[in-house]
């Protein structure tokens, strides 16, 4: 049932079939600097099939018995676009798919579009709509939509063949947006052999019906990140990457149905430090994020730490991963820290497609958002 | 005896066979003010990493292909696509074009004064210089 209603009135199929027979053919149009066509079109897609296991209800669980449909013990593992696992196979909290159109009008001025459409939501979204223009071999100057970089992998964190889990770590990786609008400008250079590129970027962003508000309240949420304005440093030398970011906006919340009303300061820092030899790899984030409400302030840091052994075609990934709520005041909000283990298995098919199969451990720490669940997840990733 | 004779020439033979190997060069435009580069230098064009050159990949297809990844670039196949992935789908570079031959590289190359391209040392012609050979 859940696999019929996904894949009905869903483009991710037809984009299967693209890749198929037809993309493939328009992607090697690609421009370069052999180009023949200035339109280069390229895509992703990921088949995500997941279910709780083994999980049953704890005795102290005092959360929501069912999440956006879903029964508890369940587990969201996409929070920004309600993306939600229980007992039953599904594959629509993950399964996604994205078409990206990069027009190429100069050497130094191009056009880029990205389109995605996901199991968890009605319709596709513009997740990319940019112009960019190079000044020079240093600066680059981006216009439009683009994704928020809050983290490391935000920029690409739709795009399952660039990393060894099934999706990114939902205790860093899950807010009520990830794009903005906006501008953004970016200078990269090498200095003392460091690769370096840092930005700064500004602009605003509503969500008219946000999947991560309906996780937790009935009816229409209305979030409005205003006054956006952030920073990032990237720097890497060798097998060593290692990223700073900051960024803050004023946060506009909106459900008359929940009668919710109310605007926060957000702030929030992060890094991440990544290392990569030949066969092993680790990867590390943490990151801080602060809202500060007239009457109580909301705090959360989060941490996730990994580490790979690339084998040959195989990559087997350990993860374990944690996120600290705290509040100054629980009647006006109660936290929901949790922590998550997590052990991936992925087969590269050919560079540009893989398998994985994922088991979690979650441990919902306060018994409000969930109850602690098992998960297992396969997924076939691939770009065209 | 001579089968034995037979069976260590012929083991040679492969041995010899097998280090007859192409020697793989990266070739600039021959206008290009770059008489050399280093190996960092080529694999930061390569990673996505410079926009000094606009770098001409080969096909998988090709026997170069390998070599280059993995001796010059220091990256496997699933990490250079990863990587590929991540700056494409991030909006932050677009993947080198992939050519069919070392003909269709030394064109290309011949034909932008940014490009750079590897090649087989032995298909090396007036048309390009070569910028750096793999040890």
């Amino acid at each position: 049932m859940a696999v019929s209603q996904f894949l009905r009135g869903n483009f991710i199929a037809a984009c299967f079939a693209a890749a198929s027979f037809g993309l493939p053919a328009a992607a090697s149009a690609a421009p370069g600097p052999a180009s023949d066509s200035p339109l280069q079109v390229i895509g992703f897609a990921s088949i995500v099939a997941g279910r709780t296991f083994d999980s049953p209800t704890q005795a102290d669980y005092v959360g929501q018995s069912t999440i956006r449909g879903r029964n508890c013990p369940c587990y969201v593992a996409d929070w920004t676009n309600g993306g939600v696992y229980d007992g039953d196979l599904s594959l629509s909290p993950e399964s996604r798919a994205g078409i990206q159109f990069t027009y190429t009008a100069t050497r130094d001025l191009h056009f880029v579009a990205q389109i995605v459409t996901r199991g968890s939501q009605p319709k596709p979204s513009v997740q990319w709509a940019y112009a960019s223009y190079a000044v020079d071999s240093h600066w680059e100057v981006q216009l439009g939509r683009k994704r928020i970089p809050l983290y490391y992998y935000s920029d690409f964190q739709d795009v399952g063949t660039a990393y060894p889990w099934i999706g990114t770590p939902p205790e860093l990786y899950g807010w009520e947006v990830t794009n903005y609008n906006g501008a953004s400008v970016r200078y990269k250079n090498k200095v003392a052999g460091v690769n370096l590129v840092t930005s700064i970027f500004g602009g605003a962003e509503t969500a008219h019906d946000s999947p991560y508000y309906a996780l937790y309240n009935p009816g229409q949420t209305r979030v409005r990140w205003r006054d956006m304005i952030g920073a990032d440093l990237e720097g890497s030398r060798g097998p060593l990457t290692v990223r700073a970011v900051y960024m803050q906006a004023n946060v506009d919340t909106y459900n008359a149905t929940a009668e919710i009303d109310d605007s926060a300061r957000l702030r929030a820092y992060g890094v991440a430090a990544n290392l990569d030899f030949d066969d092993w790899f680790v990867l590390a984030e943490a990151t801080r994020l602060t809202r500060t409400y007239d009457a109580y302030r909301i705090s959360g840091p989060a941490l996730t730490v990994g580490a790979g052994y690339r084998w040959g075609n195989w990559t087997p990934f350990v993860n374990l991963s944690r996120y600290n709520e705290n509040s100054t005041d629980r009647d006006w909000y109660d936290p929901s820290p949790y922590k998550r283990a997590s052990f991936t298995l992925r087969y590269d098919i050919d560079g540009r497609s893989s398998v994985k199969v994922q088991v979690d451990r979650f441990l919902d720490t306060a018994r409000n958002m969930g109850d602690n669940a098992k998960v297992v997840r396969v997924s076939y990733d691939l770009t065209f | 005896m001579k089968v034995k004779m037979c069976a260590l020439a012929l083991s040679m033979g492969l041995v010899l066979a097998g280090n007859v190997r192409a020697e793989l060069v990266v070739v600039a435009n021959k206008a290009s003010q770059v008489a050399k580069l280093s190996a960092e230098q080529v694999s930061d064009c390569y990673l996505g990493k410079s926009t000094d050159f606009l770098p001409v990949d080969q096909e998988k297809s090709s026997p170069l292909r390998h070599d280059f990844l993995e001796k010059v670039a220091s990256k496997k196949e699933a990490q250079y696509e990863a990587l590929w992935a991540k700056l494409e789908f991030s909006g932050k570079g677009i993947r080198p074009k992939a050519l069919p031959s070392d003909a269709a590289v030394k064109k290309a190359v011949a034909a932008d004064p940014n490009a750079i391209g590897y090649i087989d040392k032995a298909a090396v012609d007036p048309t390009v210089k070569v910028v750096f050979t793999l040890p």
